[in-house]
């Protein structure tokens, strides 16, 4: 098996949506556009999507293995606009305080989200105590408490973390629209502008058929 | 050598074409050795390059039959030492032996639902479109917020 490239089978594949990669940002991305296709589905457009990963969707990306915290939940005693001070206090003011302003708006939502799906997340008691996420404290939509570290950090049992995320946004896409295993190699650039992606319309893809390696150069 | 398979253990995961190893090592690693060639152990998983491994123990954890297991580098884990892994449903335990023969287990939840039981958008508002040049996403209304602008520094 190993070392033999052979005559591949080329297919060619035409998608109006490409989602490069599989890890929490594509994730985020299949789950939020499917509820935007669905809606234009119902309007007359057909959208088709795509989401491919060059691994497996369950440990993919920088999440794989799991986090301990989760870096920024604002809270309802805070505020956006104070994280982006914080953000541009730390950052010596080189910072686009309106891309940290609305990430800070946003980023309560995706937290929720993740904790329905389930993800454990500490929470303290009225008294204080401390309690890891599998004892059944209300949720932080419902007003649970989270153990912080620090202003803005949450602590989580986050062994699954992208596990869990994986699994809705393969449930959201379906699993017709996702490719796993397979490496994009190349961007086709614009003709007139070597900066740009080439944009036309639709999104097509090349790719050859030999697994377990699969090669995508990708015009777009 | 990163992981290694217990052959002993192994199954190949009861003959089907992918094991689960295979399916989930992001750097290609793990492969079933069929009839036996490349090992000695037909219908086994091997790792096929162990010095790409990276460790991440996703094959560990993965493995239905807890067949697989990691031998770090002596600066982390120093011969005789083991850290061990044990998948469930909703928590994870790890086995720590020390070398000189203490065991510390340490049991930690890792999710609230069940496996496969997520509906993602259960209760969930449907997108307007009307609303797509809008900031926020379609589901604006689980904890976005809308903020105070007044208070940034910079405007």
């Amino acid at each position: 098996m190993a070392g033999e490239f052979g005559n591949p089978e080329v297919i060619e594949e035409e998608v109006d949506i490409l989602l490069i990669g599989g890890g929490m940002a594509c994730c985020g991305a299949g789950y939020e556009i499917m509820r935007w296709i669905e809606a234009a589905k119902k309007e007359g457009h057909d959208l088709t999507v795509k989401l491919v990963d060059k691994a497996a969707m369950d440990r993919s990306g920088a999440v794989a293995q799991g986090l301990s915290a989760i870096n920024t939940y604002i809270g309802p005693e805070q505020d956006p606009a104070d994280y982006a001070r914080m953000v541009s206090n730390d950052l010596m003011g080189i910072t686009r305080d309106d891309l940290t302003y609305d990430l800070g708006r946003v980023v309560d939502e995706s937290v929720h989200l993740f904790e329905e799906w389930g993800l454990p997340i500490w929470k303290t008691d009225e008294n204080g105590e401390r309690f890891d996420g599998s004892k059944g404290l209300p949720p932080l939509a419902e007003g649970g408490k989270p153990v912080r570290s620090g202003k803005w950090q949450i602590m989580i049992n986050g062994e699954s973390y992208k596990w869990i995320v994986a699994e809705a946004a393969k449930k959201a896409l379906g699993t017709e629209n996702i490719d796993e295993r397979i490496f994009i190699v190349k961007l086709v650039n614009d003709k007139n502008d070597s900066n740009r992606v080439s944009p036309p319309a639709k999104t097509k893809s090349l790719f050859t058929s030999s697994r377990p390696a699969c090669w995508l150069p990708v015009v777009v | 050598m990163p992981t290694y398979v217990r052959t002993e253990k192994c199954d190949g995961c009861k003959g089907q074409d992918k094991t689960a190893c295979m399916y989930i090592c992001p750097h290609d690693l793990m492969k079933l050795d069929k009839d036996g060639t490349d090992t000695g152990h037909a219908m086994k998983a091997y790792n096929q390059e162990p010095e790409q491994c990276w460790e991440c123990y996703s094959c560990v954890k993965i493995c239905p039959q807890q067949a697989i297991e990691a031998r770090h580098y002596a600066d982390i884990v120093p011969l005789g030492g083991s850290v061990q892994p044990l998948r469930g449903t909703d928590s994870i335990m790890w086995t720590i032996k020390f070398r000189n023969g203490t065991m510390k287990r340490f049991k930690f939840p890792i999710r609230t639902t069940p496996e496969g039981s997520i509906d993602p958008y259960a209760g969930k508002p449907e997108a307007d479109l009307s609303k797509i040049d809008e900031p926020g996403f379609f589901v604006s209304c689980n904890g976005y917020r809308a903020g105070d602008p007044s208070e940034l520094i910079c405007k």
